[in-house]
């Protein structure tokens, strides 16, 4: 049996000075229990240094706070055949923390968006995040992604993504502080413009 | 208060809610910063009034006090695991009852080192646990007990809207009973008046 205590029955700064002594990651999960809860963590004032989210088949969440880093990965269903069945983040989903395979649930059901905006708000991360798209990013709707995650501040688009999906994120996401492209996406363009110009000029 | 010659061996008289007194010594009510600004400075005449703490709570913050007297300067929390054989004891033989009063005593008379170690145990107790564990463990309702409570306390209301529907009901009812003798007397006056006439017009 659980033991039971009644925390947040205490004065607010004994439950402030016992935040204290937890970790992130522990933070974290007792923010999501209650409003109050996450006023009370985002009261502590801990900023995270950068956020990333790396899309492949799955998204990757890795959070850096004053030394500690933890990350969260969402839609790792690598048990299912079709590898690229799309997905739809407007949907409720649990966040899985990295290389322990822990499920954290919000108490409320949360999208990939709210995670983020959760996220942001309780480690006080108020720029744009940065965004790494690699190989199997396809399954996620460029659109939708553009919707949860808002501007960027750093963009990478690996040299395996599609071209189609590359220009599709380079028309959403069209305005990082940095850029970085494994590989042209307009190659082909320029060739076929290469070509006829080089025709025309015979 | 009574003040000897040497400032450690002074002894304090502290009072708990159910108004007992008790001694505590100078050295061990300095370790609260509360006391510091209140009392340190103006002295004391006569017991000192913690009433909203009782004295099982008070003597047992002050046992700890007592004990860590000749400790070093406090520099930061311990580590649980850091801890000696008697402060474990101290924790290990409270129930939550009593652990919940302490911390409360301690964190009112700012006692650092009791409410670090105190809170520091609380944070042990929630570690490694998930968001639903974390629930019940700190005995917060979930949405469907929120529900549940809302849709008792919409009951309620409803009740208590009906309990005031019906006073109002009957107190419209007691107001026609009180109209009453008003109209019986005017009927008794007009009946008195008729019959006077009637005589004056016999006469």
């Amino acid at each position: 049996m659980q033991p039971i205590f009644p925390l947040f029955r205490l004065p607010e700064n004994v439950i402030v000075h016992v935040l204290q002594y937890m970790d992130p990651k522990q933070l974290l999960i007792i923010s999501l229990v209650s409003t109050k809860s996450k006023n009370l963590v985002t009261s502590l004032g801990l900023r995270a240094r950068n956020v990333y989210i790396y899309i492949s088949r799955e998204i990757s969440l890795p959070v850096a706070i004053e030394g500690y880093i933890f990350a969260l990965k969402f839609y790792d269903d690598s048990n299912i055949q079709n590898e690229l069945l799309s997905v739809d983040i407007t949907l409720p989903v649990d966040a899985l923390l990295l290389f322990v395979n822990e499920a954290i649930k919000s108490s409320t059901p949360f999208n990939f968006s709210d995670w983020l905006d959760h996220i942001k708000s309780v480690f006080c991360y108020a720029k744009p995040p940065n965004i790494k798209f690699y190989r199997g990013c396809e399954r996620f709707e460029i659109q939708s992604l553009k919707e949860a995650i808002g501007n960027v501040d750093f963009l990478h688009v690996d040299s395996e993504v599609t071209d189609v999906y590359n220009k599709e994120v380079l028309k959403h996401f069209n305005a990082p502080n940095k850029l970085y492209l494994g590989r042209n996406p307009f190659d082909e363009t320029c060739e076929i413009q290469l070509h006829s110009l080089s025709k025309t000029s015979k | 208060m009574t003040s000897p010659a040497s400032s450690s061996e002074v002894k304090y008289l502290i009072e708990s809610s159910e108004g007992n007194t008790f001694d505590v010594s100078g050295a061990a009510l300095r370790q609260s910063n509360t006391f510091n600004a209140m009392f340190l400075n103006i002295g004391a005449d006569g017991p000192i009034p913690f009433t909203d703490y009782n004295e099982a709570t008070l003597k047992k913050v002050f046992e700890y006090c007592e004990h860590s007297v000749n400790e070093e300067n406090y520099s930061g929390p311990k580590h649980q695991d850091d801890l000696s054989k008697w402060d474990l004891n101290f924790f290990n033989e409270m129930d939550q009852k009593m652990f919940i009063d302490v911390i409360n005593a301690s964190n009112f008379l700012d006692i650092e080192r009791l409410t670090s170690y105190c809170c520091e145990r609380i944070a042990r107790m929630l570690r490694g646990k998930n968001t639903q564990e974390m629930i019940k463990v700190i005995t917060l309702p979930t949405a469907e007990e929120l529900e549940a409570k809302q849709k008792v306390e919409e009951k309620k209301a409803a009740a208590a809207k009906k309990v005031a529907e019906k006073a109002a009901e009957t107190a419209e009812k007691t107001e026609t009973l009180e109209e009453l003798p008003v109209q019986q007397l005017v009927q008794t006056t007009r009946n008195k008046l008729t019959r006077k006439y009637l005589s004056f017009s016999n006469e």
